[in-house]
Order: C-alpha cells, then sequence, then structure tokens
C-alpha cells in the first residue's frame, strides 16, 4: 500500500519544496478553549501531509514536571483547513491517538492557515504534543509550461492529472 | 518522569495564570492565535 507521499514526492521535490516536520508542545490550562492557526513563512505556501498525535499527560505548572497520562474525551482539538478538511473533532482518546499517523492533505497560506480549536475541559494542566509533516515551497506560486499558478492550483491539478490517468485506465 | 525544558517553567506558569495556552515550537512566528503563548525551544 503505498503511503501519500510517494505520490506527493514527484510533485514536492520538482517544484523545489523543501521537507521538514514541526512539533507543537502545548500545555492547556484547564478550562481553556483557544484558537490555534498554522501558517507558513511569509511568501511561501506548505503543503501539510500528515499530523502525528503524541502524548497526552498531566502537567505541573509548578515545577514543569510531565506527569501521568491522560485519556479523556475532556480534552480534545477540533481543526480544519480551507478547502481541503472540513471541521471536526478530534477527542485525545485512543482511537484518535492510535490513527497515527494520521494521514491529512491541506495546502496552507498566509491567507489559509490550518486552524485548531484546542478545548481543555478537566480541572487539570494537559501536555500535548503534535507533529506536523510539511513540504514547503520557496514562493506562493510556480510556473507550469509557461503558466504562473498557485501552488495549490497546480497541486489540484496533478491530482486531477492522476485521477484522469486511472479513470481512462478503468474505462478500457 | 520527565519535565518540559526547565529555564522556561516560571515563563509557561507566567502565561497558564493568564489563561493562555503556551505552544513550544522551534518557529513561533508560524503560531498565530489570540490566546497563545508561543516560545522556541531554547
Amino acid at each position: 500500500m503505498p503511503e501519500i507521499e510517494t505520490l506527493l514526492y514527484p510533485f514536492f521535490f520538482s517544484n523545489n519544496a523543501v521537507l521538514w516536520h514541526d512539533n507543537l508542545i502545548m500545555i492547556i490550562p484547564p478550562g481553556l478553549i483557544a484558537n490555534v492557526d498554522y501558517v507558513p513563512a511569509p511568501g511561501r505556501t506548505a503543503v501539510i501531509f500528515y499530523m502525528m498525535p503524541g502524548e497526552v499527560r498531566e502537567y505541573n505548572p509548578e515545577t514543569g514536571e510531565i506527569g501521568v497520562e491522560i485519556r479523556s474525551p475532556n480534552v480534545y482539538f477540533e481543526h480544519a483547513h480551507p478547502d481541503w478538511m472540513r471541521w471536526h473533532i478530534d477527542p485525545l482518546v485512543w482511537s484518535f491517538l492510535k490513527s497515527n499517523p494520521y494521514t491529512f492533505l491541506g495546502v496552507a497560506t498566509n491567507e489559509k492557515p490550518h486552524r485548531l480549536k484546542i478545548v481543555n475541559n478537566t480541572d487539570k494542566f494537559v501536555y500535548f504534543d503534535l507533529m506536523l509533516w510539511i513540504a514547503e515551497f520557496p514562493s506562493d506560486t510556480i510556473e507550469v509550461d509557461g503558466e504562473e499558478v498557485s501552488i495549490e492550483e497546480a497541486l489540484r491539478r496533478y491530482l486531477r492529472g492522476i485521477f484522469k490517468f486511472f479513470y481512462r485506465l478503468g474505462r478500457r | 518522569m520527565s519535565f518540559i525544558i526547565k529555564k522556561r517553567v516560571g515563563e509557561i506558569k507566567k502565561a497558564l495564570e493568564q489563561g493562555k495556552i503556551v505552544v513550544i515550537a522551534r518557529n513561533p512566528s508560524r503560531i498565530k492565535g489570540e490566546k497563545v503563548v508561543v516560545i522556541d525551544y531554547d
């Protein structure tokens, strides 16, 4: 079974993208609801193609100690990506945490961030880490056959091309 | 048990007391949010 990057690497590397990942270590106070947006550097476009949820643990704000594991539907995040992923809830319970890596595809610009809403409905301080895998392009556009197009439009066309190739095979 | 970045414990506590989420990330400029305090690993 090919992983999603098998399909995406030709698009990434023929257009000078660089791969990396960002680890967000979050400390969430009790009762918090907070919006967190993830954006690429100004003038760049990022394709986010995996998320990897990590640990959920109690946090002691006095000592900085990361304590026992928490599995609770009372700690969760909702997230969405404009035009790529609808809003939905990810409670930090096993069924979600075991979906790892969490396959995802979305194109982020400064105008279209990946949007997270973090919620802690427990009475504890919570530690949670989340890793994002990213291909970042040096600009917002690329030139293809003499035409300047956005990274997002180019990716849509690339995926459409893969679809059309296999669709035509299926018609025979 | 493990510990968060020791030299940042006070800074993190202060932000938490103000009702903010603390996000530790290598690239703070990529994290945005009104109730968010972003600190680097260093």
